[in-house]
């Protein structure tokens, strides 16, 4: 989100040491946060004149921290219909699913999402499943299943998903997706197209797409000054994949729709916020 | 005053019940069933005409306020697009599990294009609840194919985690049934199976990593294939202790290639099996040459006498006894 003015930078400087203190204050959610060498280096990347450019996106970046992530799928699955840590209220059996094979953001969330629920112990185990293991459950319409992931940026991936889920559910058992954050054009899509109860705390409407007619913040010129660099950290997918152009940031991992030169890291091109640390 | 010669008018069968169609849904046990569009809009004419004629088979799921189509599926959605307010049922008991996927596989057949996990899990319930392993059987039971269920059945042989590989919800990153399948008969031959360097599980993974980065010369799942062949002919051969350490070699190195497998005992023994039939077959139609209709074809006499020459000079060389 913007944030607000800092002073200008003085001639020759990249950014004003208030900028720079503000950023790194902000950023300081990321797992690896950037430090004030490797923003100096991303901002030298870009020509001087698009300098302020360059400011605006770091202005626009929205981090979003562990402890939000926690908290946000506490109060989601609080919030189920159902759902009670406490036998005598809870209804139906319930099952949990990282969306993903290992090495996926699914199961690696559902380790989030044990923890924000209190749900590590052992006796907890047996509520979390993997998609294999669905069609031997003999689920019913009493049972709820919860598919746990971080983010949809389109909603592609659910919905041509959702036919494989649905045949391994096999059931009207009530099916769940528990998401951090979700763009409106992925919830619309994942709705409509599939029967997946969608639960995201932070919903990103089309302003966030940087590329978008609704986000006020970049001109024309920005917007082509901004996929002319992408180009250079991911030639496949300037905007960010799917042209989702997002500024989002989760803690664990940028979304890789949100814009590339946030997240490339490559010899060509390195961002502040690297989806993998090491550079390929 | 009723005529004494009036028959009494036939008994009629009870009529169905009638359910509001929206309080049906499709079965969920084969949500990817895709119907033909040209015999749905045939039935839709017909229905039209004469109504629905035969009730839809459903059941009331545990828990649920809607009816489960067992089977009925075309002519529910027919009535949906006529618009149809109430459709025929004949409710019955739920299903069980097993009994349900059963049912389910019986009236939908498989489309060749499916992904193929969903289906073997289902399966593996089935295996699992009934207690049924032959494959005969299972294809009885479920009207699959037989070669279906023995791919289904390579599958589940797998352990969990190669299922989830199946089952990734990212296209990209999902791995191909057919991977595993052809990878099947590898990790289960005999021979590299008592191999005291074999690990199912360092030989799937390096298998699948192989595959997927195209290295040592993986080309495609039907690579497979050559390996397999290479190992038959190698134990032919009597050549198996070299092919299996050369297996483990390419297990281990990105260096070595599939066809680095081909052993030369067996590349000859290949070739000579080959040769012996492709000759057996010139032989057999030199002797039925009849050379009255075939005397004025001096091109193929003068064939025959290089053939004559050049194998008297071969057994020579190999120093046969003279015929």
């Amino acid at each position: 989100m913007a944030g607000t003015q800092a002073a200008a930078p003085a001639d020759g400087e990249l950014a004003s040491a208030s900028q720079m203190a503000k950023w790194l204050e902000r950023f300081r959610a990321y797992r690896q946060p950037p430090d004030a060498a490797s923003l100096e280096a991303w901002l030298g990347r870009f020509e001087r004149r698009h300098l302020p450019l360059a400011h605006k996106i770091l202005d626009a970046v929205i981090v979003v921290s562990e402890l939000e992530i926690h908290q946000g799928y506490k109060s989601s699955l609080e919030n189920l219909e159902g759902w009670s840590k406490s036998s005598q209220e809870r209804v139906g059996r319930w099952f949990f699913v990282g969306v993903g094979s290992a090495g996926e953001s699914g199961p690696a969330m559902l380790r989030m999402f044990r923890e924000a629920n209190g749900l590590t112990s052992e006796r907890w185990q047996g509520y979390f499943v993997t998609t294999k293991d669905l069609p031997r459950l003999a689920l019913s319409a009493l049972d709820n299943v919860v598919f746990i992931d971080d983010f949809a940026g389109s909603g592609s991936q659910m919905v041509g998903y959702w036919p494989v889920m649905e045949e391994l559910v096999a059931s009207e058992a009530t099916c769940y997706l528990l998401l951090t954050a979700v763009t409106t054009t992925a919830a619309e899509a994942i709705s409509s197209q599939t029967e997946l109860n969608l639960v995201a705390p932070i919903v990103l409407g089309h302003d966030k797409n940087v590329f978008h007619e609704a986000c006020r913040d970049f001109s024309e010129e920005d917007c082509a000054a901004i996929e002319a660099y992408g180009q250079i950290a991911w030639r496949s997918w300037p905007r960010g994949f799917q042209h989702c152009g997002l500024t989002l940031v989760l803690s664990h991992k940028t979304p890789n729709n949100s814009l590339p030169i946030l997240h490339a890291n490559h010899a060509a091109w390195v961002g502040p916020f690297p989806r993998t640390l090491i550079a390929a | 005053m009723v005529d004494d010669a009036t028959q009494p008018a036939p008994l009629l069968p009870p009529k169905p019940q009638t359910v509001p169609t929206d309080s049906l849904r499709p079965n969920p046990h084969n949500p990817r069933v895709l119907f033909d569009e040209e015999p749905l809009q045939t039935l839709e004419a017909s229905i039209r005409k004469v109504g629905i004629l035969v009730p839809l088979t459903v059941y009331k799921a545990t828990g649920s306020d809607k009816f489960t189509i067992l089977d009925g599926q075309r002519r529910w959605i027919c009535a949906g697009r006529i618009g149809l307010a109430e459709v025929p049922i004949n409710a019955v008991t739920e299903p069980s599990l097993a009994q349900n996927i059963v049912t389910m596989f019986q009236i939908h057949k498989l489309r060749k294009d499916w992904e193929l996990m969903p289906t073997a899990l289902k399966l593996g319930v089935l295996i699992e609840q009934l207690d049924e392993n032959r494959d005969a059987a299972l294809s009885d039971l479920t009207g699959l194919d037989v070669a279906v269920v023995t791919r289904c059945k390579k599958l589940l042989w797998f352990d969990g985690e190669y299922h989830d590989l199946m089952l990734d919800p990212e296209p990209r990153n999902r791995l191909n049934a057919d991977l595993f399948i052809e990878m099947y008969p590898i990790v289960n031959d005999r021979s590299v199976r008592k191999a005291d360097w074999f690990d199912k599980k360092s030989m799937i993974d390096a298998f699948i990593r192989k595959y997927q980065e195209k290295t040592s010369g993986f080309k495609a799942v039907t690579d497979f294939r050559k390996i397999k062949s290479y190992l038959t002919l190698a134990r032919k051969a009597e050549k198996e202790t070299e092919i299996i350490e050369r297996l483990r070699q390419l297990v281990a190195s990105d260096d070595v290639e599939i066809a680095d497998l081909e052993i030369e005992a067996a590349r000859i023994r290949r070739e000579a099996e080959s040769l012996t039939k492709q000759l057996g077959r010139v032989r057999a139609e030199i002797d039925a040459l009849d050379p009255d209709s075939f005397a004025a074809e001096e091109g193929l006499w003068e064939e025959l006498e290089n053939l004559l020459r050049a194998l008297r000079d071969k057994l020579a060389n190999a120093e046969r006894r003279a015929i």
